[in-house]
């Protein structure tokens, strides 16, 4: 036990926490300030979460299809408010007669080309006009969401077809039958787009980024470290011998596991006290069966809560493998620069893999079961790679 | 009682060791070999760091490898490049030695201040090690060595970079120490050795020459070590016909002592002398 | 010179380099091939699209306004609408004159064709889509006002002063350029469409930074191997006593320099053929780049590319590499400032990548009732991140036509004066 104490000494140097609290300071202080959070028209104010809450709280976290409807109006609704208040203000708008976004869009359904012209000239108007706001990305989003929201209850009032357009666009017969299951649901989850594809994904990318960064500073240089110290000579002939190396494995794993856990808790401190602790009320939601048409389906049955913790369970697990396999690399490193060299590549297909695996998570689209495949080898892979050192250990010659 | 048994080691098709057969029992044994001879190689193999090719190497009658932990308990190591971590003080890192090592953390402390005080680095002891000279890097082998109370103490050249005053303080620490205990250790400097073992190991072409007291070894030059003068001018063609062992410049005049086996070609004014280690040494390794 | 060469082949000999190199050249080569491979979904193939575009203005010439480009065109486009009623015809068995409806439903099939099949739909698609853009694209420019875009902006942010003189400078200039854009027959020259195709994006904003990305990760590596080589080896009392001495810094920094600056030479090298070999440019090499055709979205917006002047696809192709030569020479000064300070190459690593997270940063946190967030927004790094909008239009700290030059000379100012005082504090330092 004191060895290991004394392992995770050399782990944990005071350099080494400065370096990790630096690149996870800029790292969240970069999204957040990409990111349109607690603003007048942030994402507090978003209409999907505004209505959505209201909702769940109303008729709990399922709806049937007309309750569907009413909620999809609704967002549509809110949506509308901040834009009409902006079309307000535009000259051009007040010129052309046009004093809502209903009534620009209907210049759409008119299907003449002198409307359909004026159409585009408002619309590329309004958006520049959103974009030089003080609320900036976030209100241009807003149009976007608004026309999403309108297709929706377009969409649920062609239910049937909408369904079977669904079933048609995924690949295989599997995911096709599971679609159908859950779209054959009598009631439909109220859980909100946002909070799963919005600028949620932003931010648990930075966790998955923060999380490879911990590790990798951690557990890069402890190797190469006992390599140039040239310590191993008389630390193999001591009481404890080669086991120390198991040791070794043993701290490096448990400073992963620790460093990770920490930077956890402080993203949960910063998840539910900042914007999105108006997350929570969805919490209880299904995954699956948005009311939105661009939604997943997923193969599982699940909350978002469980979704969340899921989520947060893979990042860790990925980070952890690729933690271990610096950890094996840097046992052949003689110097930093042969570790940098390693951890560079290693730590960005590390990122490359948790983009790849978060983009389209549990979702049919994707064969089922990869992400505890991926898991399970990013794992288990580099642990055996590393009692297969541990073993060769006990028979190599150190010549130096 | 160390035992090694028919120890061969090769490295691929080169062979450092050839059919070695020794035993250490209690006292001080000198190893003494030119460079390359494979002192170092010998004493990692009993260390454990390397493993005999062929041979094993037992310890109280049983084989070293299988021991394990309960071998590496009685051993005390101090390699020929030492290493250790700059950013530590004396203190912590015998500390971490210390945990290595099985000793139970109060005893190891009161053990890592009596040491430092013996190497003489009570002063420094939490001073960081980067900015230690040469020889105090050393004294800190030597102590991590003694840490563990070891029964066997296994030293590769440990006074290497160390002042006549902390060569002597060594070899008055070895001396203490090896009261009921195996020191092995190996040297150039034949006077540390001269004084303080019991016993002398020399090495020759990859096995052992002879294995016997430091009075004996230098019996068997007896007669054949001798010292003269010559006159300047003559100096250098002197040295290429006899086999020297020291020269000294005086006025007008140059001083040999030099080994010869017989009378033949001895200059008339040579006296004979007592030879001592350094003697033998030169003399058995005059090929290589 | 001996010395010199010494150096260099101790880099050349270096496994990490060569390993990084080749780690390097295998994922810009994967870039390139499933960018080719339209792995990204079923419904679209960028190559194809890119292709087929280029054998098109083989056969119609590149100035859209011309007669001879619309009659070809329309040669081109209606043996494609025949096509795809073919096609529709064997897919499903039904006729129709509905483009859409046949697009819908082929597209809502897509899983169930081949790849000829898919080749073929792609070819049709891109040939189609491409009339509606064509037919579009003055909504791109002629709707814009920068100069009124510009002000609002002026007064959101209430920027007074050298701020708004700046944007307002910025603004004036880019408009000009828009209509030198619509009068100079760049806005009628056939480009490819960028949401089909995505060149500009992919190109520029994916495998160029990509490239000097990974460039520049070598070159601080190579940097920092080879000024600390001699204290890693312990061998730093020789070297720096032999005749030579503290001089030899001088031939490690310029072996460094040099094998920093191949880097980039080497993965352009193999790389860019590549990505030409597969997407054929070979008819639009001299269209403009600013061509409306060339506008992408971006982030939740489109952006056109409107550069300062014009150049054509050649022009800014070379423009760009020789941008992230100048890039990697900066990266390279920066990393050996660092090297001779810290010793330690991990922390100098460290430290060099917080320096540059937080150089990235410093402009945005800065206040426009300042100067300073466009003097500090001419970086490196933000040149790096802000790649595949060089020379172009931007963000606002970025977008004016000096951003380059002021760039290099105030970096370059800033390498040379820590390496100033980093040289001098060697050459006095106890080894």
């Amino acid at each position: 036990m004191r060895i290991f104490c004394q392992e995770l000494k050399k782990i944990f140097s005071w350099k080494i926490i400065l370096a990790v609290l630096a690149v996870t300071f800029f790292l969240y202080s970069a999204r957040m300030k990409g990111l349109v959070w607690d603003t007048p028209s942030g994402y507090t104010k978003n209409p999907e979460i505004v209505v959505g809450t209201e909702m769940v709280h109303k008729y709990g976290p399922a709806v049937n299809k007309a309750q569907q409807l009413e909620f999809a109006e609704k967002c549509r609704e809110e949506a509308a408010k901040p834009l009409n208040k902006r079309i307000s203000e535009l000259q051009e708008f007040r010129s052309a007669k046009i004093h809502s976004i209903d009534e620009m869009d209907a210049l759409l359904s008119q299907n003449d080309d002198a409307d359909m012209k004026k159409y585009s000239e408002l619309y590329h108007i309004l958006e520049n006009s959103l974009r030089s706001s003080p609320e900036g990305g976030f209100l241009v989003y807003l149009l976007f969401y608004y026309n999403n929201a309108k297709s929706s209850v377009d969409y649920l009032q062609h239910y049937d077809e909408f369904v079977k357009e669904k079933v048609q666009s995924v690949p295989t017969e599997k995911a096709k039958k599971r679609v159908s299951e859950v779209m054959a649901r009598p009631e439909r989850s109220l859980l909100p787009n946002v909070p799963l594809k919005g600028e949620s994904d932003g931010f648990t990318e930075c966790l998955a980024v923060i999380l490879l960064a911990t590790v990798m500073l951690f557990i890069g240089p402890y190797l190469v470290r006992e390599n140039r110290s040239g310590v191993k000579s008389i630390a193999y002939t001591c009481r404890s011998g080669r086991a120390v190396f198991g040791t070794q494995i043993a701290a490096a794993a448990a400073a992963a596991v620790v460093a990770m856990l920490v930077q956890i808790a402080v993203f949960l401190a910063f998840y539910f006290t900042g914007p999105h602790r108006v997350d929570l009320p969805f919490f209880g939601c299904d995954i699956s069966g948005l009311y939105d048409i661009n939604s997943d389906t997923y193969w599982w049955n699940m909350t978002f809560g469980q979704f969340f913790a899921w989520r947060g369970l893979i990042m860790f697990l990925i980070a952890f493998g690729f933690g271990l396999i610096i950890f094996a690399a840097s046992r052949f490193c003689k110097n930093y620069i042969a570790m940098l060299a390693v951890m560079a590549p290693v730590g960005l297909a590390g990122a490359k893999l948790m983009v790849w695996l978060f983009d389209r998570l549990f979702s049919v689209l994707r064969t089922q079961h990869i992400e505890i495949t991926v898991c399970a080898l990013v794992v288990l892979a580099p642990l055996a790679v590393c009692l297969i050192l541990l073993h060769r250990e006990k028979t190599k010659e150190i010549l130096s | 009682m160390l035992t090694v048994q028919n120890v061969t080691k090769r490295f691929g098709s080169f062979t450092a060791l050839e059919d070695i057969n020794l035993e250490f029992g209690k006292g001080v044994y000198g190893l003494l070999a030119p460079n390359g001879a494979g002192k170092t190689t010998l004493m990692k193999m009993i260390v454990t760091l390397l493993f005999p090719t062929k041979g094993r190497i037992l310890c109280d009658g049983k084989e070293i490898l299988s021991m394990g932990e309960s071998y590496r308990e009685k051993i005390g190591y101090l390699p020929q490049k030492f290493g250790y971590y700059r950013n530590d003080s004396p203190r912590q890192y015998l500390r971490y030695l210390g945990a290595l090592k099985g000793l139970e953390r109060r005893a190891a402390e009161v053990r890592i201040d009596g040491l430092l005080e013996k190497v003489g680095l009570a002063d420094v002891k939490d001073k960081k090690m980067k900015k230690f000279s040469g020889g105090m890097v050393q004294r800190v082998g030597i102590a991590q060595a003694l840490l563990g109370n070891p029964e066997i103490l296994v030293l590769d050249e440990p006074t290497a970079g160390l002042d006549p005053k902390e060569r002597a303080r060594f070899r008055n620490l070895i001396s203490e120490f090896s009261k009921d205990r195996t020191v092995i250790l190996s040297t150039h400097i034949v006077s540390d050795i001269e004084s303080v073992a019991n016993r002398i190991v020399m090495l020759k072409d990859h096995s052992v020459y002879c294995d016997t007291d430091c009075s004996s070894l230098c019996g068997m030059m007896g007669g054949k070590v001798f010292e003269c003068s010559v006159p300047q001018k003559d100096a250098d063609s002197f040295e290429m016909s006899h086999l020297v062992i020291s020269r000294r410049e005086e006025t007008g005049q140059t001083h040999f002592r030099f080994a010869q086996d017989g009378e033949k070609g001895l200059p008339p004014q040579a006296k004979p002398v007592q030879p001592d280690l350094e003697d033998v040494f030169l003399y058995i390794y005059r090929e290589d | 010179m001996r010395v010199f060469i010494c150096q260099l082949k101790r880099i050349f000999r270096a496994p990490f380099f060569l390993g990084l190199l080749a780690v390097f050249l295998a994922f810009d080569l994967y870039l390139v091939f499933s960018e080719a491979s339209g792995h990204k979904n079923d419904w679209e193939n960028c190559r194809r699209s890119v292709n087929m575009v280029n054998s098109v203005a083989e056969e119609t010439g590149t100035k859209i306004n011309s007669t001879d480009f619309k009659k070809k065109f329309a040669v081109v486009l209606d043996s494609h609408k025949r096509d795809l009623k073919s096609f529709y015809h064997q897919k499903t068995g039904k006729e129709s004159d509905d483009l859409s409806v046949m697009l819908d439903n082929l597209e809502g099939n897509i899983y169930q064709m081949t790849r000829g099949e898919k080749n073929r739909l792609y070819d049709d698609t891109t040939v189609l889509n491409m009339e509606n853009i064509l037919q579009n694209r003055f909504g791109v420019y002629r709707n814009t006002d920068f100069k009124k875009d510009g002000e609002t902006y002026i007064h959101e942010e209430k920027l007074e002063g050298f701020q708004a003189e700046f944007i307002r400078k910025n603004s004036a200039a880019l408009q000009s350029r828009v209509k030198e854009i619509e009068t100079d027959g760049e806005e009628d020259e056939l480009y490819f469409p960028g949401n089909m195709c995505r060149t500009h994006g992919f190109l520029y904003g994916i495998l160029f930074r990509a490239l000097v990305f990974e460039s520049a990760l070598l070159g601080v590596l190579i940097m920092m191997y080879i000024v600390n080589f001699e204290f890693m080896h312990g061998t730093q009392a020789l070297a720096y006593s032999s005749r030579r001495g503290r001089k030899l810094a001088t031939n490690q920094f310029g072996a460094a320099f040099i094998s920093g600056l191949l880097v980039p030479a080497l993965l352009m090298a193999v790389v860019l053929p590549a990505y030409f070999a597969l997407f054929n440019f070979s008819n639009l090499w001299n269209v403009s780049v600013s061509s409306p055709l060339n506008v992408e979205m971006s982030g939740i917006g489109f952006f056109p590319v409107i550069t300062w002047t014009r150049m054509t696809v050649l022009q800014y192709l070379w423009a760009t590499i020789g941008i992230a030569f100048a890039l990697q020479a900066v990266f390279c000064l920066l990393a050996f400032a660092v090297a001779v300070f810290f010793r330690n190459n991990y922390a100098g690593f460290i430290i060099y990548a917080i320096l540059s997270m937080g150089i990235i940063m410093i402009p945005e946190r800065l206040p426009w009732s300042t100067p300073l967030p466009v003097i500090t927004a001419a970086n490196p790094f933000t040149a790096w991140k802000n790649c595949g909008s060089w020379l172009a239009l931007s963000e606002p700290t970025l977008t004016y036509p000096t951003y380059f030059p002021v760039l290099f000379l105030l970096w370059g100012a800033i390498a040379a004066v820590v390496i100033f005082f980093g040289v001098r504090r060697f050459r006095r330092a106890d080894l």
